[in-house]
C-alpha cells in the first residue's frame, strides 16, 4: 500500500476565466514536511484550500490517505489553520483555551467531552507554551500570541496531516525559529506530516525536507538543496533576492 | 409589592418570560457575533403575516406564524448563502413585505385592532396555562437542540472557513440557526411581542460584550441581562399600566446602558491604577 498522504494529478482550477493552477502533480509522502512557494497569486492558497475540500477540482484528482477526495470522511485527520487567521472579528468573545477546545470539534461528532479531549487540550497548549495564557481574551493578545493560539487548536486536533497557509506571518523572527524548531519536534516524534506556505524563503528551507514551488504550474519539486543549487528562485522572483521576508507589523 | 403575584396571568407571565429571558439571547449570541442580529425583525414581522393569515383561515395564528417564520428563515438563509443577494438585502425584503402582507390579511379578516396590537407589542392579560406550557415546549425543543449543536455553532461563528475545512457542514448549521432563531420569536408572541422579541434576542448580548472576556462569560451575563430586563419590564408594565413588550425592551435598553456605564468606569479605574 502506498505511504502517500497527498496524491495530486494533473489538478487545474481556475477562477472563472482566470487560470490558477494549471496541470499540478504533486505527492506528499508520511512524514514529510513540504514548503510550498510562489509569488503573490500562484495558486498556493488555492492549493491548500484544494486539498482541504474548501475548494472542488475542476480537473484532476487529489487523493488524501489513498482516498479520492469526494469520499474522504475522516476530515479530523487533517489539520489547517487558514492564511490571515488572526483576522477575525476584533472584539470576539472568546478565551484562549475555548479557542483551543475548538480544535477537538471535529473529533466529537456526537458524543460528549471527555478525558482524553481535556488531555489534548493541555498538552497542545503547553507544546505552543500558552498555558498561561488560557483565561485571557483572544483579542487582547498580540499578533504572534495569537498564532500560537491558533496552531494550538490545531494540534489539539491530533491530526496527522497539517496544511499551514503562512503560520508565521504576524510573527517575530523569535518566535518563528521557535515554531520551525516545534513543528520539526512534532514531525520527528509524532511523525506529523506538514506541508507549509511562505513568503520566508531563508527559513523554509532551512527547515523542510521537501519544496515545491508553484506559479500557475509546478516549476520544481525536490530537496531544498537542489532548490538552492539552480537559478530557479531568482527566475520565479524576477530577479529578487534571497532575503528574509519583512513584515510590516513584525 | 407582591400583590403582583395575586393574578394568575402575572405568575404564567413570569414563567414564560423566565422561559424568554433564557431563551433569546441563547440564540441571539450566535446571531449578533455572525452581524445577523437584524434576522429577528424580519423574522417577526413575516410571523405577523402568519398571525393575520391565521385569523383569515380562523386557524391557530402561533401555529400559523410558526410556519411563515419558518419558511422566511430558509428562504433568508438560502438568499444569503448562494451569494445572489446579501444578508440584510433578504432580510429588508422579508420585512417589508411580511408586514405588508401580515396588514392587508389582517384588514381582510376583519379581526378588531387590539387583537392585532396584542400580537405585535405583547399582551399578557389573555396567558391562559396552556399558553406558558407552549412557550415551555418550545423553548425546550430550541434549548436542547442548542445544547447538542452549540460546539460547531461557536466553531462557525468564530472562524466559517476553518469550520468548514474540519468538515462542519457550515451550511446545514446556519439553516439551523435561523430556524431556531424562528422558533424563539414565535415563542415570544404573546409576551413580549412580534416587533420587539428582536431587540430581546440582540440588546442583552450587546451588554454582555462590553463586560464579558470568554464566550461562556458572554452567554451566562447576556442570560442574566435578559431575565432582568424580563422582570423589570413585566413590573413595570403592571404598575405603570403598559404594554409589556415595549417596557421588557426599555428594560434591557437601561440594562444595556448600565452595562456601558460599568465598563466605561472599569477602564477609567485601570487607567488610574496603570
Amino acid at each position: 500500500m502506498s505511504d502517500s498522504v497527498i496524491e495530486i494529478e494533473n489538478l487545474s482550477f481556475s477562477y472563472g476565466a482566470e487560470p490558477v493552477l494549471d496541470n499540478i502533480s504533486l505527492s506528499v509522502e508520511r512524514g514529510d514536511i513540504l514548503g510550498l512557494i510562489g509569488p503573490n497569486g500562484s495558486g498556493k492558497t488555492t492549493l491548500l484550500k484544494l486539498i482541504v475540500g474548501l475548494l472542488e477540482p475542476q480537473q484532476g484528482t487529489i487523493r488524501l490517505f489513498g482516498q479520492e477526495l469526494g469520499r474522504f470522511r475522516t476530515r479530523a485527520r487533517i489539520g489547517y489553520v487558514r492564511q490571515r487567521s488572526w483576522d477575525f472579528e476584533r472584539h470576539f468573545p472568546a478565551s484562549v483555551e475555548e479557542i483551543v477546545r475548538l480544535g477537538r470539534v471535529p473529533r466529537l461528532r456526537w458524543r460528549f467531552w471527555s478525558r482524553a479531549d481535556t488531555d489534548a487540550v493541555e498538552r497542545a497548549m503547553r507544546a505552543v507554551h500558552i498555558a498561561e495564557l488560557r483565561t485571557r481574551p483572544i483579542s487582547a493578545l498580540s499578533g504572534g500570541q495569537q498564532q500560537r493560539v491558533f496552531l494550538a487548536r490545531v494540534l489539539a486536533q491530533e491530526p496527522e496531516l497539517l496544511l499551514l497557509d503562512e503560520p508565521t506571518a504576524a510573527v517575530d523572527p523569535k518566535v518563528e525559529a521557535e515554531f520551525y524548531e516545534l513543528l520539526g519536534r512534532l514531525n520527528r516524534e509524532q511523525g506529523l506530516t506538514i506541508v507549509l506556505v511562505s513568503h520566508d524563503l531563508e527559513a523554509l528551507v532551512t527547515q523542510v525536507t521537501k519544496i515545491a514551488c508553484l506559479n500557475r504550474k509546478l516549476l520544481f519539486c525536490g530537496t531544498p538543496q537542489e532548490c538552492l543549487a539552480g537559478d530557479l528562485l531568482e527566475r520565479v522572483y524576477t530577479g529578487k533576492k534571497l532575503v528574509r521576508h519583512q513584515h510590516p507589523w513584525g | 409589592m407582591f400583590e403582583i403575584f395575586e393574578f394568575e396571568f402575572m405568575r404564567l407571565a413570569f414563567v414564560g418570560g423566565t422561559i424568554i429571558g433564557v431563551l433569546a439571547p441563547t440564540i441571539g449570541i450566535f446571531l449578533v457575533l455572525r452581524r445577523y442580529g437584524l434576522i429577528g425583525d424580519g423574522l417577526g414581522h413575516i410571523a405577523f403575516g402568519g398571525v393575520a393569515f391565521g385569523q383569515l383561515v380562523r386557524a391557530d395564528p402561533i401555529w400559523m406564524a410558526l410556519g411563515y417564520s419558518a419558511l422566511a428563515a430558509i428562504g433568508i438563509e438560502r438568499l444569503r448563502a448562494t451569494g445572489r443577494l446579501s444578508g440584510d438585502v433578504a432580510i429588508a425584503i422579508f420585512l417589508s413585505s411580511g408586514l405588508a402582507l401580515g396588514l392587508v390579511l389582517a384588514r381582510l379578516a376583519r379581526r378588531s385592532t387590539d387583537q392585532l396590537w396584542n400580537y405585535l407589542f405583547g399582551s399578557v392579560i389573555a396567558l391562559q396555562p396552556r399558553d406558558a406550557v407552549q412557550i415551555a415546549l418550545i423553548a425546550a425543543l430550541a434549548l436542547g437542540v442548542l445544547f447538542f449543536v452549540r460546539r460547531e455553532l461557536f466553531f462557525i461563528t468564530f472562524d466559517e472557513e476553518t469550520a468548514r475545512a474540519s468538515g462542519i457542514r457550515v451550511g446545514a448549521y446556519n439553516l439551523l440557526l435561523v430556524l431556531l432563531a424562528a422558533l424563539t420569536i414565535v415563542s415570544a408572541i404573546q409576551i413580549v411581542g412580534l416587533l420587539l422579541i428582536s431587540a430581546l434576542l440582540v440588546l442583552p448580548v450587546a451588554a454582555a460584550l462590553q463586560l464579558a472576556r470568554s464566550f461562556r462569560q458572554t452567554l451566562t451575563l447576556a442570560i442574566g441581562c435578559s431575565v432582568l430586563s424580563v422582570y423589570g419590564g413585566l413590573i413595570g408594565s403592571y404598575y405603570l399600566d403598559t404594554q409589556p413588550g415595549p417596557t421588557i425592551v426599555l428594560a434591557a435598553l437601561m440594562v444595556f446602558l448600565l452595562a456601558g456605564g460599568v465598563r466605561l468606569v472599569r477602564g477609567s479605574a485601570r487607567r488610574g491604577a496603570a
